[in-house]
């Protein structure tokens, strides 16, 4: 077997789902829909987060109840071979379009920020086989490279939003929409998007882990974390920019320094900061391509995990190049979509898996 | 054979780690080009655009005016630096780019703009937001640039800039702020708060006003005819000005939506700084009211707090409450210190309301709402539909506004000994 899992410490997989999380919830999000009717994605995210931890925990419970060591065994163990596939492939496409969100926002806003003239085409070749690279070296690598850069994202994140603090203001918060609490649970539901592939990435790598107790207690200190990331990132973007302004800008994180007039000595700084994000993108990228993978390894019983990482790679690839080029522009656009239903397609096939899992354990039990 | 076991064992974390940070620097080195250029190009290959300015054209829609840095080829030589202008008729900026790019031996890059001005008859016609629906990311220009009006004409404003050759146009930009820091006799705004205020409709732009005194003798023209034995100081018009520069920045221009309806003076800018809350610190002169103005006193304000509440419900209503406190630069007969407990504090503050108050009605009669009120209107509604549904643009010409000045003068024994 070569699925490449190694073992990683509580820290890495803490490093690597914080990232993944945060870089869903603050380049993915879905503006155009979510501040449509006002400024409170401070309040959905982490409220999203909080949803999505509880769907985290519930299934890691009925994960011990039914001894499975991993989501694949879970899966196996509610569905068996035929659906169990079916739903493997789900939630394998799941974490490629949640793969392909940050990735593809990137490389749009590399192109339009930075190498504008250079095609959609030219920029992936620079981000994918970086992606396939890390994710190539195993969830190890994945989990330490995460570990060495989650303290300099995090510094990044705070820098920029202090450099651009002068610019904030308390009444582009305003109308809050709190008088329409359906409206604020439908975003929180829709925002636990940006935190569930991560939890669900972790569910997959347990064994990497070291085991189920050490996934849940990443999982819940990572999604605690990201939901205070989140929350204080998208307060500072809400004080900085209007809902009417925040519904026409693409990834709002990244303009935060153009607001400032006044020169200062870091206010040059935030092409660096892209840079860095980039990084949390491609590694968010590694680790969903990854999970994916290793889910369909464990579920069809491939016994390498290489190959079905560059097929992988290149369908993320394909999703981009499909994107950019506007083949399926007939469609509506995906990302929002993602961001929008995302979190159906993983909430419901992982629930019923768990389920019918710890159903069908009682009922094991109760049979021996 | 158990000590080879042994020795093999301590190897396997010290390789593991040797492993693992090659990794790392595989991992950094595979990143590593995406922090460069994938299109490298000679800094000496490009002219570096530090205004753009554009003013009704003759022949096309607009007259547009580039002011390129100079780069100094020499640090010892004084005379270097200043600017280069480039001007052209076209359609939009992109057209100008590509008619300019013919007789320059560089690329045009304006990574540095910092400053756009436009020329009031431009304004006046509402021709701003069509000139800046430009892609600022094609053009990389940040939205941090800042907006201004030029009373007289574009060219000349910018002509009156450079002709003092100024080693580095980039500080003008943070002259600016900082003149509004200190004085608060202009208003300040960027693209993206222009953007915010024209697309959000919660405040109406207000920007700073270039004006060009040609009686200036500039700096240089003194440096240059010193050495031939001229005089233009002597020589210069009584109550001309001298030295600086012969583009001026000052004063505020009103616009309702992206169209200018008027201006401010310097006077009157201070007040709707402290209106709208923008004001930190600049000097007020007091006039007492004595025939020809005989007696003034210059005062320090600071704004130290602002309270602004906005009803809605029925007949549009602000109150608007203040705290400032004064420092006495100059007063020659010490009275503000001597009469501050027997009625002076309450005439000051009288004459600070009604100021604020007249300044307002002036905003208001063009239909500006140059002090936000709109910011604090939208505080109240509780859904974007209903706030929109407002129309706060259509409410504001009705909006009766109290003002409320609270000072207090922070060393009365300076004040009233003038020490």
């Amino acid at each position: 077997m070569n699925l490449r899992e190694g073992r990683i410490g509580v820290r890495e997989g803490i490093s690597i789902a914080a990232i993944a999380m945060c870089t869903s919830g603050l380049f993915t999000f879905d503006t155009k829909n979510t501040c449509v009717c006002g400024n409170a994605a401070y309040i959905t995210l982490p409220a999203g987060g909080i949803i999505a931890l509880v769907f985290f925990i519930i299934v890691l419970a009925a994960m011990r109840r039914s001894g499975a060591k991993n989501l694949s065994e879970l899966i196996l163990s509610a569905f068996g071979g035929t659906i169990g596939a079916a739903v493997t492939l789900v939630l394998m496409f799941c974490l490629l379009a949640a793969a392909y969100s940050p990735l593809s926002g990137f490389i749009q806003a590399m192109h339009g920020l930075f190498f504008n003239g250079v095609g959609y085409g030219k920029l992936a070749m620079y981000v994918l086989p970086t992606v396939l690279f890390v994710a190539w070296l195993g969830f190890e690598t994945i989990g330490r490279t995460a570990k060495c850069f989650a303290l300099l994202l995090l510094i990044v994140l705070v820098v920029s939003i202090l450099t651009a603090s002068s610019e904030f203001e308390t009444y582009r918060l305003y109308p809050f929409p709190g008088s329409d609490i359906g409206l604020l649970t439908r975003h929180a539901f829709s925002q636990s998007g940006a935190f569930l592939p991560a939890l669900l990435s972790l569910l997959i790598t347990c064994t990497g882990l070291q085991g189920v107790h050490h996934a849940k207690k990443a999982g819940v200190i990572a999604a605690l974390i990201s939901a205070f990331v989140c929350a204080a990132a998208q307060l500072a973007v809400s004080l900085a920019f209007t809902y009417t302004e925040l519904g026409d800008l693409f990834m709002p994180l990244f303009r935060i320094n153009n607001l400032k007039s006044l020169e200062t000595h870091l206010l040059r700084m935030d092409k660096l900061a892209h840079i860095a994000w980039l990084i949390g993108g491609m590694l968010t990228g590694s680790f969903y391509i990854y999970s994916a993978s290793l889910l369909f390894s464990q579920v069809f019983g491939v016994r390498d995990i290489r190959p079905v990482l560059s097929s992988n790679v290149l369908l993320v690839g394909l999703l981009i190049i499909i994107d950019f080029e506007g083949i399926m522009r007939f469609l509506p656009d995906p990302r929002a979509a993602n961001a929008e239903y995302g979190f159906i397609f993983i909430a419901v096939p992982t629930a019923l898996a768990a389920f019918i899992g710890a159903v069908s354990a009682k009922k094991r039990r109760k049979h021996s | 054979m158990k000590q080879t076991q042994r020795h093999e064992n301590k190897q396997k974390p010290l390789l593991r780690t040797a492993a693992l940070t090659a990794l790392t620097a595989a991992v950094c080195t595979a990143l590593l080009p995406l922090c460069g250029c994938l299109n490298p190009v000679s800094l000496d290959n490009y002219g570096y655009v530090v205004t753009v300015g554009a003013d009704v054209g003759q022949k096309e829609k607009y007259e547009v005016i580039l002011e390129l840095q100079r780069e100094s080829s020499n640090a010892s030589d004084e005379n270097e630096g200043g600017a280069i202008v480039l001007s052209v008729e076209a359609e939009n900026l992109f057209d100008a780019i590509n008619k300019i790019s013919y007789g320059v031996p560089y690329e045009l890059s304006f990574t540095r703009t910092h400053i756009f001005v436009f020329g009031e008859e431009l304004a006046r016609k509402g021709m701003i937001p069509d000139f800046l629906g430009l892609s600022f990311d094609t053009l990389r220009i940040r939205t941090s640039a800042m907006v201004q009006v030029t009373h007289c004409s574009v060219r000349e404003y910018l002509g009156g800039l450079s002709a003092n050759n100024n080693a580095n146009l980039s500080t003008l930009q943070d002259d600016i702020i900082k003149d509004a820091r200190k004085t608060g006799r202009v208003a300040v705004i960027n693209a993206a708060r222009c953007f915010e205020a024209c697309g959000g409709g919660r405040f109406d732009p207000v920007l700073p006003m270039g004006f060009y005194d040609p009686k200036v003798i500039t700096d240089t023209k003194q440096k240059n005819t010193a050495t031939e034995g001229e005089n233009p100081l002597a020589d210069a018009e009584n109550g001309a000005r001298l030295g600086g520069m012969q583009g001026l920045t000052m004063c505020a221009a009103l616009f309702d939506g992206w169209v200018m309806k008027g201006w401010l003076d310097a006077d009157d800018t201070q007040f709707m700084n402290i209106g709208k809350g923008d004001f930190e610190s600049g000097t007020i002169m007091y006039d007492y009211g004595e025939p020809d103005g005989a007696e003034c006193a210059a005062l320090i304000a600071k704004l130290e707090k602002k309270r602004i509440s906005v009803n809605v419900d029925g007949a549009p209503s602000a109150k608007a409450e203040y705290e400032i406190s004064l420092t006495v630069g100059q007063d020659k007969s010490g009275r503000i210190g001597r009469e501050w407990r027997s009625g002076m504090q309450q005439k000051l503050e009288q004459y600070f309301e009604t100021e604020l108050a007249r300044v307002f009605e002036l905003c208001r009669d063009c239909g500006c709402d140059a002090m936000g009120f709109g910011r604090y209107a939208s505080k109240r509604f509780g859904s974007a539909e209903s706030w929109e549904n407002l129309n706060w643009k259509s409410v504001y010409p009705e909006l009766d506004a109290e003002f409320i000045v609270k000072l207090t003068l922070d060393d009365e024994y300076i004040a009233e000994t003038r020490q």
